[in-house]
């Protein structure tokens, strides 16, 4: 089956970052809960208490698959909290690296009635986090059923690594991962992929889809949209390409290989990274030192973590760290000048013209407004929903609307590149995140 | 200058001494200097479009149909002085003389000047008092004073007609705008397009300054009938060509007769991206085909049965709208869909009051304001076909 998706952000920023790869080793560590949607911490092991590979660090309280399992050899450094004592990050130090872990059933012997078993697995080795769920974008419940698990074999984001190649680098352990996903679930599994990646996979419940378009389209709120449309009594999984080759790993070599490929960007500078999950991210840059003048954010430019000192950590979700320029000056006149750096999807500056210096920063661009429908979010949208009306019931807290029209389908992520085109800077991804928590307490 | 406004602006801020004015300090800085506001939250960029440039590409879209209406409104008075030999009389004759001008229609500066000394107090009269409401509003419901007004004051003289007092158009967008949109909560929860709803309400409130055949030139007891009504009394030798209409010198409301530049105007939105081709496209489409049905019925009483449908694309108010009215985008439409069957819909009713309504034979305003009623109603059925169709898809499981 093959879909392409028009529309879309071309944001002219490098894409499918494809250099050496430098291998970070950082013994720093830390968990940033703010990764993971309402997370209810509950801590299992104290500061400055010792740890060894594979001890469980912090749980949540609702959640039985979300535990936080330690990759290394070392000791639980500091515990940050805000206000109302809120974990904000968990950091520990120590010597990562892979290790020796026997699953309780090889691969051949898989199938769906050892489902629970299988489940167990995966929590203990710390890689059940991989697999979120939707409606309502958490770290999926073990204890749920999913209709559907999507694999996303693709990342359109700027500054992403070049996926094709990771896979293809992997293949093995991404079948292997394939396998294990596809029981857990007794719906299909949905793998989506670019048309010039061969994958072979033989499973009865397994479904190739390849899909073309620019971002979002790699996102799993755009495909929900048009493949497996949400309500409440639908329910699906999704995890990412790297994900699943961990998992294949766990059970091809019986080992916890937690490292990941990370790309780095920083306006026309790029690099690729191996580096272990949660690992510091410090370690990336060359000259730059956190200051003032740059933004670091894990994540993409178009939606990522700002980073302080106590959450300089890799994004869980996202393979890339990237710089951003902040802005520094306010330009005289800038609604009347030419525009040859700013960039617009609309034709409005010369920079359509002579793209070639256009700059990113960490500017607004303009004020805050009332929402102003011009097309821009018909221009970018790859959705089905007839996106103006659905950005409107989302700001002004219809629900009823909201869901008839397939709030349910979408994550904060999904909302990035509407807010990125809002003329009035309305930040759609704060009130989405609003209108999912006040459907979810209706239920 | 830059540091001037720094060091004002504590007094403006939260807890200083003139908090309440905020509104006003910014929009004086930040139409000065862009605001240095850094992107919060899990976006960190954003497009370069913000509200500001969306209305200034708006209405250097629109100016260049208002330099030739200026022009226009003199030259029409200056052809009617010149042939009448009526003397015009009042302070703008004092202005003009002093200037040093005489009516001359061959004169280009003398026809722009006395176009001006026309405009200018309306314009000045629409932004003063269109001003103090939008700034009032602002200050009272401690918003941002929205740029939006920008475009809404130059389009509000642009659609009347030359010779109206100004107090009435005053008074007309006093109510138009309090009531047509800031008690909907200003910018953007509007629902009638705020110009056309100030020029409805001059048109109901005072019809003896909005229509007839004495307001189209701007030369008192001089009486001069639009194209359109010209034709609705004589029909096809109205004295008109086709290509009067597209290059505009004719009598009409300030702005609208040049079909032409309203045109570029069009393109200029289109090109841009700011206004949607789709209501154009719709609108075209809507009036064109109507009016060739009209043409192929036909009439012995009604004139205007028989105007050719393609007349009726650069006479009168249509492209002006077309270009400018409908296009806004809040009173508009909002699915893709639903805006190409809105513009339809206005194109269909403003030839409904064109044709069949002899009394007045000009129907954009009408058409358009009627089209932004039901704007919604047309979205409704996009939206719920799409919400149907997703319910179909849950019945699987």
């Amino acid at each position: 089956m093959m879909m392409e998706f028009k529309n879309g952000l071309k944001l002219p920023l490098p894409k499918n970052i494809d250099t050496d790869l430098t291998e970070i080793r950082t013994e720093s560590f830390g968990i940033v809960t703010g990764d993971f949607v309402s997370l209810k911490p509950t801590i299992v092991i104290n500061e400055g208490e010792k740890i060894r590979k594979g001890d469980i660090l912090f749980t949540d309280k609702y959640n039985r698959g979300l535990k936080f399992i330690s990759n290394v050899d070392g000791y639980v450094k500091k515990i940050y909290r805000g206000e109302k004592r809120r974990l904000i990050a968990y950091h520990y130090e120590g010597e990562s690296g892979p290790y020796h872990m026997k699953p309780n059933f090889s691969l051949n012997r898989l199938d769906k009635n050892n489902r629970s078993l299988l489940m167990d697995d995966l929590i203990n080795s710390g890689l059940w986090i991989s697999f979120r769920e939707r409606p309502f974008d958490r770290v999926a419940n073990p204890d749920h059923l999913p209709d559907k698990i999507f694999v996303i074999l693709r990342d359109t984001r700027p500054y992403a690594p070049n996926y094709n190649k990771i896979i293809v680098d992997n293949l093995n352990y991404l079948l292997a991962g394939i396998k294990v996903g596809s029981c857990l679930t007794d719906g299909e599994v949905l793998i989506f992929k670019d048309n010039n990646l061969y994958v072979d996979i033989d499973l009865p419940n397994v479904k190739i889809i390849d899909i073309s378009g620019s971002y979002p389209s790699s996102l799993v709120g755009t495909l929900i949209n048009q493949f497996y449309p949400l309500n409440r009594n639908r329910r699906i999984w999704y995890i990412d390409y790297q994900d699943v080759i961990m998992i294949g790993k766990l059970y091809l070599d019986e080992v916890v290989d937690r490292k990941k490929i990370i790309s780095y960007g920083y306006e026309k500078e790029q690099k690729l990274y191996l580096a272990c999950e949660f690992s510091s991210i410090k370690g990336y840059f060359d000259e730059i030192i956190y200051n003032e003048d740059v933004r670091i954010i894990a994540g993409t430019p178009i939606y990522g973590r700002r980073v302080d000192d106590e959450t300089m950590f890799l994004n869980r979700y996202i393979n890339t760290v990237s710089v951003l320029k902040e802005v520094k000056e306010r330009s005289f006149m800038g609604w009347l000048m030419p525009g040859l750096s700013r960039y617009s999807v609309k034709n409005v500056f010369i920079s359509k013209i002579y793209p070639n210096k256009i700059t990113f920063n960490t500017s607004l661009n303009g004020s805050y407004r009332p929402m102003l429908p011009i097309g821009s979010y018909e221009k970018v949208s790859m959705l089905n929903t007839p996106i103006t009306y659905l950005l409107r019931s989302i700001i002004t807290g219809d629900l009823e609307m909201a869901e008839k029209l397939g709030v349910l389908d979408f994550g904060e992520e999904d909302m990035a590149v509407f807010t990125f085109v809002s003329v009035g800077k309305i930040d759609y991804t704060v009130y989405l995140r609003k209108i999912l928590d006040e459907i979810e307490s209706e239920i | 200058m830059r540091k001037f406004f720094d060091k004002l602006a504590p007094y403006f801020h939260k807890g200083g001494r003139f908090e309440r004015f905020f509104p006003i300090f910014e929009m004086v800085d930040t139409f000065l200097y862009d605001p240095l506001i850094k992107t919060e939250g899990k976006v960190h960029i954003r497009d370069g479009l913000d509200l500001k440039r969306t209305m200034i590409i708006v209405f250097f879209a629109i100016l260049p149909t208002a330099i030739f209406g200026i022009y226009n409104v003199g030259y029409q008075a200056n052809s009617a002085i010149f042939s009448t030999g009526i003397k015009p009389d009042g302070v703008r004759e004092l202005i003009f003389n002093y200037l040093g001008f005489s009516h001359n229609p061959t004169d280009l500066f003398a026809n722009f000047m006395y176009g001006l000394i026309f405009f200018l107090p309306l314009y000045l009269v629409t932004l003063v008092v269109g001003g103090f409401w939008e700034v009032l509003f602002a200050v009272v419901r401690r918003h941002e004073v929205a740029e939006a007004f920008l475009v809404t004051s130059l389009l509000y003289p642009l659609i009347l007609p030359p010779d109206v007092p100004l107090w009435q158009a005053a008074v007309a967008l006093s109510i138009g705008l309090v009531f047509g949109k800031e008690v909907f909560g200003g910018t953007g929860k509007n629902f009638v397009n705020p110009a056309l709803f100030s020029r409805a309400i001059l048109f109901f409130s005072y019809p003896q300054a909005i229509t007839g055949n004495e307001v189209w030139v701007a030369l008192d007891g001089y009486s001069k009938a639009t194209p359109l009504s010209a034709f609705n009394e004589k029909g096809v030798e109205f004295g008109y060509t086709f290509i009067d209409g597209v290059l505009g010198l004719i009598p009409g409301s300030i702005g609208e007769t040049s079909a032409l530049l309203c045109l570029l105007g069009a393109i200029i939105l289109v090109i841009t991206g700011i206004g949607s081709w789709r209501v154009m496209i719709g609108m075209f489409l809507g009036m064109g085909i109507t009016t060739l049905i009209f043409n192929i019925v036909g009439s012995d009483t009604n004139n205007m049965f028989n105007m050719p449908f393609y007349y009726h694309f650069v006479f009168g108010g249509f492209m002006f709208g077309l270009a400018f009215m409908i296009t806004d985008p809040v009173s508009s439409s909002m699915t893709n869909g639903g805006k190409l069957v809105y513009g339809l819909l206005v194109g269909f009713m403003n030839a409904i009051v064109r044709v069949v309504n002899p009394a007045f034979p000009e129907g954009t305003m009408l058409a358009i304001l009627f089209g932004n009623i039901f704007a919604p109603f047309i979205d409704s059925f996009f939206v719920n076909a799409y919400i149907k169709k997703r319910s179909r898809l849950y019945e699987g499981n």
